[in-house]
């Protein structure tokens, strides 16, 4: 078993409880940027019942271990859950839940569906703007690297520049966003 | 001199036992005058030597390298760009159910050799010193 033929486990537990989700970090970043690898995945979850989790968790046993511990991601406040493979090494998908956040619940609303080859399947992605705002709204050295490398391949005539800086003025990261365009070679911009 | 390509040393004896140590690159010996160079659609960038020197000269390079980058990742789909993400990480990564760290070897082997023909399409070719 792969990494992403787990993965593709995990989008078909969803898809079988009509778990609304959305793949993001290296994933959506993959799609509207530069490919890179990763050793893990983030999905976002609507949860509209706890016992959904609980359903997920007995369709994946086996499979997957869910860690009891779930730990509070204080940007958005959303819930994470952390799921590793019962393999060695154990791979890990996290789970974070749907926040009340505006920008998250906007992100989720706006998500697209695309085919993978790879995976033999449909998968949900936020749109290159929304990747861009989030990872700008981290801010670390790799989600700003991430975010410079969206902005770069989508350029910015074709991405809603108006969308993203509306987001990044209301996440006060409107200087960030600036600094990472003009980190890109201008005729790349 | 001319130039010798990189060899790959792998455990000697594979099937006789655990492996002893890791595989490694082991870099040829110390050439000065025989550096890498990249071929690029603008021409070939500037010798190895002086990037740490020369703070501009290193700028341009990685805006290079990164223009490259870019320009590759345009030319493809977004499903393409997503299954290469994906077949990225399903290489070293790839195997969690492998104990096997013979299997583990060779795939470190499969992208030595991906990285040998990079070389083999001049991509990556050796130059004389100025």
């Amino acid at each position: 078993m792969t990494l992403f033929q787990l993965a593709v486990r995990m989008v078909e537990a969803l898809e079988t409880e009509a778990i609304p989700h959305l793949l993001t970090g290296a994933i959506a970043v993959g799609v509207y940027g530069l490919p890179r690898g990763t050793k893990d995945i983030d999905i976002v979850v609507s949860l509209q019942t706890r016992g959904l989790l609980q359903r997920l968790e007995q369709r994946l046993a086996g499979i997957v271990t869910f860690d009891p511990q779930i730990t509070f991601e204080t940007l958005t406040g959303s819930l994470r859950h952390i799921v590793k493979s019962n393999t060695r090494p154990p791979f890990t998908i996290e789970l974070f839940e749907l926040s009340g956040d505006p920008f998250v619940q906007t992100r989720f609303a706006r998500k697209c569906r695309k085919f993978s080859a790879q995976l033999g399947c449909d998968i949900w992605l936020p749109t290159p703007e929304d990747v861009v705002v989030q990872k700008i709204r981290w801010g670390r050295s790799k989600d700003l690297d991430d975010a410079r490398d969206v902005l770069a391949v989508q350029t910015l005539t074709a991405l809603d520049m108006r969308y993203i800086e509306h987001w990044c003025a209301q996440h006060v990261t409107l200087d960030r966003l600036h600094a990472v365009i003009a980190s890109i070679p201008a005729d790349l911009r | 001199m001319g130039f010798q390509p990189t060899r790959l040393l792998k455990h000697d004896t594979p099937k006789a036992g655990p492996h002893k140590g890791p595989a490694f690159f082991v870099p040829p010996p110390a050439q000065p005058h025989v550096r890498l160079a990249k071929r690029t659609p603008g021409g070939i960038l500037p010798a190895m030597t002086d990037w740490q020197s020369d703070p501009a000269t290193l700028r341009a390079v990685q805006e290079e390298i990164y223009r490259g980058k870019v320009l590759r990742a345009r030319s493809l789909t977004e499903t393409q760009r997503l299954d290469e993400a994906l077949e990225l990480s399903n290489g070293i990564y790839g195997s969690p159910g492998s104990a096997d760290e013979e299997a583990r070897w060779d795939e470190v082997e499969r992208r030595l050799r991906i990285l040998r023909r990079l070389h083999e399409h001049n991509l990556y070719f050796p130059v004389e010193a100025a």
